[in-house]
């Protein structure tokens, strides 16, 4: 075995069960974070130095995926004790991590609010957070998120029980998904002519997202010959966002977990 | 104008707004978040978030009215009475955290600026080390051997608590209590360890360039334990307390943090401990003689002047 790799996800995580499978294939150990297969020590120091050791069925931890924890609120004392001290685990373990853990979050803050402050030239695109689609955006392709958790309830007209959603209106012929996966970026659905002019904003964009140790997270934008909107961001994008690039970004992602 | 968003169920909300108003008539708006969840709607553009409103009943809140805001957000969704009511108010929880740490005016403290505190001691180390504070030697670990070499290692014996923001109460480690358990419980579910700091306890206000800081005696180890603690407050607050209060505050963006201190009996030193950004403090407020509060609220006034309608990262 060449290195021991592991992997924070819940038990559902499909992308990272897949991603543990290939990384087995190559011959390369890999373990799901589990109670009882990780052994954590975290010490600080009176003057603040903080060093981890991890060790996964027995091995050195060399690398680790983090897709987050759940909290399960029939355990939830217990899950948040195990989060928390993932938390400080991962921000101060010495080996690659993608997605690492900061002040602003467990997994990378990337509200879109906070990413067009932060970029320049990158504007939001319409979104409006209430109990109705707004006029401005009556006509126009809408997408819906719960306001509560962020899951994508559908598309056009709000139904079922969440009152308060987020509304993005949005032109398909117009979007594009830029996805990050270590040190390496995949653009799909960019149209040649607009690809000129989003460069620069893609490349901010990239360098704010290393910033906030996102190095596996998915960007939507909008791209005119005028503007380019944001119209969503993840740190834990779903297999349905990379499905034809899957090999690709597992690779990308294991050779920065193995540096 | 200044407008506060918090549970009129909550005295550290309820004291802080009668503060502000004392500043004077017509300078604040208050807004209750269980009533706004039972009967109030949002409608926040986020691409123009200074026309935000929150209307409730009957009166129609524009963020573009006020310069100043105090929130203080609790999730109140599991005490909902019903699934939907406990949905709604989610989503209300969820939306007023973003829109008050993104929004264009001074915000104390907006809510999304620091989340550390959700992970005790990875919270401790960041903070000591912008202000340039020593801690207590700490230990992380599911590991019971990791466990015992760092017990061992501490002379002054040692404490044990959670490793998140969920209220537990620090313990001593007592061998003949605790030394059985370790095998069992840790590798299902790391704990924190401590050395134990022999000393008074401080809890310190800082708001704005202002700290007032009280030490706290008490006869239980975790003073929260008990009512009969002595308060005293420290006349002279050490200056690297001081700038470094003053360093996270501006570092962090939050004006408004309660400080957890512990002072070793022996030499005189600070240990710090945690930062709150949403400080139960009205007690303290109450023997310092409204000192605090009154400072909030002058903050606060300072911000909503038009002179200085300002985002609150542009100035402390």
């Amino acid at each position: 075995m060449l290195a021991m790799l592991l992997v924070l996800a819940p038990p559902e995580d499909e992308v990272a069960t897949r991603f543990e499978r290939m990384v087995r294939s190559r011959g390369v150990g890999v373990a799901r974070a589990a109670i009882g297969t990780v052994s954590m020590q975290v010490e600080l120091t009176r003057s603040g130095t903080a060093s981890v050791e991890l060790r996964a069925l027995g091995a050195r931890v060399h690398g680790v995926l983090n897709r987050g924890l759940s909290i399960d609120s029939e355990s939830q004392f217990e899950d948040s004790e195990r989060l928390a001290a993932w938390w400080s685990a991962l921000a101060y373990f010495p080996g690659p991590v993608v997605n690492r853990p900061s002040r602003l979050g467990f997994l990378p803050e990337l509200d879109v609010l906070s990413l067009v402050e932060r970029v320049p030239n990158l504007d939001l695109a319409p979104m409006h957070i209430g109990s109705k689609t707004p006029p401005s955006l009556t006509g126009s392709i809408t997408n819906i998120h719960s306001a509560r958790d962020g899951r994508f309830l559908g598309r056009g007209n709000l139904h079922g029980e969440e009152e308060l959603c987020l509304f993005t209106g949005f032109d398909p012929e117009r979007t594009c998904r830029i996805l990050w996966a270590g040190d390496k970026s995949f653009a799909t659905d960019i149209k040649p002519s607009a690809s000129i002019g989003a460069a620069g904003v893609i490349k901010a964009l990239g360098k704010e997202l290393r910033s906030l140790s996102a190095t596996f997270s998915l960007v939507v934008l909008q791209v005119s010959s005028s503007s380019i909107e944001l119209v969503h961001a993840t740190p834990v994008p779903n297999l349905s966002n990379f499905m034809e690039l899957e090999e690709d970004v597992y690779e990308a992602l294991l050779n920065h977990l193995l540096q | 104008m200044i407008l506060c968003i918090g549970l009129a169920a909550d005295d550290t909300f309820r004291h802080t707004v009668a503060a502000i108003a004392r500043q004077g008539p017509g300078v604040v708006d208050v807004i209750d978040m269980a009533q706004l969840a039972f009967s109030g709607t949002v409608s926040f553009p986020l691409n123009e978030l200074h026309a935000a409103t929150i209307e409730l009943r009957g009166k129609r809140y524009s963020l573009d009215r006020y310069a100043a805001a105090f929130v203080r957000l609790h999730d109140i969704s599991h005490a909902a009475p019903t699934q939907s009511l406990g949905v709604r108010s989610a989503a209300i929880y969820r939306i007023l955290c973003r829109v008050f740490t993104y929004a264009r005016i001074s915000v104390l403290n907006p809510p999304l600026r620091d989340r550390s505190n959700f992970s005790k001691l990875f919270h401790a180390a960041e903070l000591a080390s912008i202000a340039g504070w020593r801690t207590p030697r700490s230990c992380l670990t599911s590991d019971p051997k990791v466990a015992r070499a760092f017990i061992s290692s501490c002379t002054g014996g040692v404490i044990f608590k959670g490793a998140s923001g969920a209220k537990t109460w620090a313990t001593r480690y007592e061998r003949s209590l605790h030394e059985s358990r370790l095998d069992d419980l840790l590798p299902s579910c790391p704990v924190l360890f401590q050395e134990c700091i022999d000393g008074p306890d401080v809890r310190a206000h800082a708001i704005g360039d202002s700290l007032f800081a009280e030490s706290i005696a008490s006869t239980k180890l975790d003073y929260r334990m008990t009512r009969g603690n002595q308060y005293c407050t420290i006349e002279s607050i050490p200056s690297e307390i001081r700038t470094g209060s003053l360093s996270l505050q501006r570092q962090s963006q939050l004006p408004f943090l309660g400080i957890d201190f512990k002072i070793d009996r022996a030499t005189g030193e600070w240990f710090f401990l945690e930062a709150n950004p949403m400080p139960g403090y009205e007690g303290y407020d109450r023997r310092a003689g409204g000192a605090i509060s009154e400072a909030i609220a002058v903050w606060l006034r300072s911000k909503s002047a038009p002179a200085s309608a300002v985002p609150f990262n542009s100035a402390l």
